[in-house]
């Protein structure tokens, strides 16, 4: 579903002593079909963004439109409910929200929200857990008893069991340990490469994972859009990112300063160890050093 | 969704309100409430009406907030207005159906509990709204020192206290993330017939208090690491001031209080 934001702006606790302004009137857009990660300082607005995506927050004033949706201040709750079967959000420590018995009935709650009949919301949970990587033994046990990555991925197949078109997710894997980390990054892009309309919206602190899977990066800071574009570009100004208490991924950092220190003009994009790997093979070839490598 | 709870809410200003001690100004809300159910008289309830609002706008807080943070209490209040309403039998009779009689004294009494009820709530809220909890519960400790003779374990109650007042901003924060999770996955709360509305708050209520068990266990675990074992031999940080301003304010008050007793013994 496209993403179309106008004039967009959020205040906390309107009316209040404590009012905030969040978000300050930006424009955007966002295509269909694409993985976006959304970066940004902690209290950028990036939270408060993606849950104008769902019509969990209405915008104070400007709108905005996701898909045949167009959310503004005065938007019906009644109409937003249509949206959500939609357009899903994954919660920072999604493992928060579990309460049913079973697993099995805690992933299958969102389907039968959503207008499936029990028999076929339970298939469907059976599925996305098997694709999150829970083993059948732990259908029937309460999620309490699992541990705390295995809680996650129960949350997480819950809210893919919706079978949503557009997936927001908001820092996924914060508090995973490196090997979880990679596995869920791995089931969300699998997940978003088996459809094509599918489109994913990730909120992160994780700069390598928002080089290494996504088609476009939005940069958030103070409330506002500052820049958007794909990974290389916007992680091509190190100076920008970190005036903005930001940084950016451990490979365009080592091939920057290869490239102050030599002073050879050379592509400072590389996202993944075999892309960087490439780069500094190339460097040393330009150097005359190939015969040795 | 809860934008506008204010119980327990502290509104940071720089006012007089804000500057008196803890104390004083538990001990005025205590005197306030007694003495404003002691009384019928329309001029000391005039009297407490605007010692009210005096102290309310030098507390610098917007009355708008406050009023909107009311709705629910406002609720309260009228359905106790129309019970006195209805079940008040004194007076001259001023409207007849067949099945309600609306006698003169029950407008009397109606509008007086409501009116006891408003500023009642008026002056509890000014006591939160203008001390921070901290201050709050250092200043009941203070004032139950007293009890401790008798083994009133006073520190341990006052620290049960702060410890709740602590978390209510936490505890509805966590709320209205639940509930926004549930609502992703398709929950609808307002919706339906009430039965089904209450089933809804199940996938709210039990992860809300698994929650709360797990941060209590974090929180004495946390305390007892640092070395915490109650009140015996600790001593205070922050030490509470009784300044000429406490002296007038709860000075006035105590001549509401006396005024109230006059009234009372003229009638």
């Amino acid at each position: 579903m496209q993403i179309k934001a106008d004039n967009l702006t959020y205040k906390y606790m309107k009316n209040t002593p404590f009012e905030k302004e969040a978000l300050k009137g930006f424009n955007i857009t966002i295509p269909e079909g694409r993985f976006t990660s959304v970066i940004g300082h902690t209290g950028s607005g990036k939270s408060t963004f993606i849950q104008h995506l769902n019509g969990l927050l209405k915008p104070s004033s400007g709108t905005v439109a996701v898909g045949d949706w167009t959310i503004r201040a005065d938007t019906k709750q009644k109409h937003l409910y249509e949206l959500r079967r939609h357009a899903s959000i994954v919660f920072q420590f999604p493992e928060h929200q579990l309460f049913h018995e079973t697993v099995l009935s805690d992933v299958a709650y969102g389907p039968v929200n959503f207008g499936l009949s029990k028999l076929e919301a339970e298939k469907r949970a059976k599925e996305y857990l098997e694709l999150a990587g829970i083993h059948p033994d732990m259908f029937d046990r309460s999620p309490f008893d699992l541990s705390g990555g295995q809680m996650r991925r129960v949350a997480i197949a819950g809210v893919l069991a919706l079978n949503p078109k557009l997936l927001i997710l908001d820092e996924p894997t914060a508090g995973l340990d490196p090997e979880g980390q990679v596995k869920m990054m791995e089931l969300f892009y699998d997940w978003f490469q088996e459809k094509k309309e599918r489109s994913i919206i990730l909120v992160t602190h994780q700069m390598e994972d928002a080089a290494r899977y996504s088609d476009e990066i939005v940069l958030m800071d103070k409330g506002t859009v500052k820049d958007q574009g794909r990974p290389h570009q916007v992680f091509s100004k190190a100076g920008e990112l970190k005036a903005m208490g930001l940084s950016v991924p451990e490979s365009v950092k080592l091939l920057s300063m290869l490239r102050e220190q030599s002073g050879e003009d050379m592509s400072t994009a590389a996202f993944t160890l075999e892309e960087t790997v490439d780069q500094v093979l190339e460097f040393l070839r330009k150097r005359g050093v190939s015969d040795r490598v | 969704m809860f934008d506008n709870v204010i119980i327990g809410q502290y509104v940071p200003k720089e006012s007089v309100i804000h500057k008196m001690d803890p104390r004083s100004k538990l001990i005025i809300v205590l005197l306030f409430i007694i003495f404003l159910f002691l009384t019928r008289h329309p001029f000391i309830l005039g009297m407490a009406v605007i010692l009210t609002f005096t102290a309310f706008s030098r507390s610098k807080i917007p009355f708008g907030y406050f009023i909107k943070g009311m709705r629910f209490i406002a609720i309260i209040i009228f359905f106790t207005f129309l019970l006195h309403l209805f079940m008040t039998r004194e007076g001259t009779v001023l409207v007849e159906w067949p099945l309600l009689t609306v006698y003169s004294g029950g407008v009397m009494e109606g509008s007086l509990i409501a009116l006891r009820l408003f500023l009642l709530i008026l002056m509890a809220s000014l006591l939160t709204l203008t001390t921070t909890p901290i201050d709050l519960t250092d200043g009941m400790e203070r004032l139950m020192k007293p009890l401790k003779k008798v083994n009133v374990p006073t520190h341990e109650l006052a620290l049960m206290m702060s410890i709740a007042l602590r978390f209510i901003p936490t505890l509805l924060g966590e709320t209205a993330k639940i509930v926004k999770a549930q609502m992703a996955r398709g929950a609808n709360f307002s919706e339906g017939s009430l039965w089904k509305r209450l089933k809804a708050l199940i996938p709210v209520l039990i992860p809300l208090f698994v929650q709360s068990f797990k941060r209590a266990e974090d929180l004495a675990i946390a305390m007892e690491a640092r070395g915490y074992n109650g009140g015996e031999g600790r001593t205070k940080f922050r030490q509470l001031k009784w300044k000429p301003l406490d002296t007038g304010a709860l000075s006035l008050f105590i001549a509401f209080a006396v005024l109230t007793v006059i009234f009372r013994f003229l009638e």
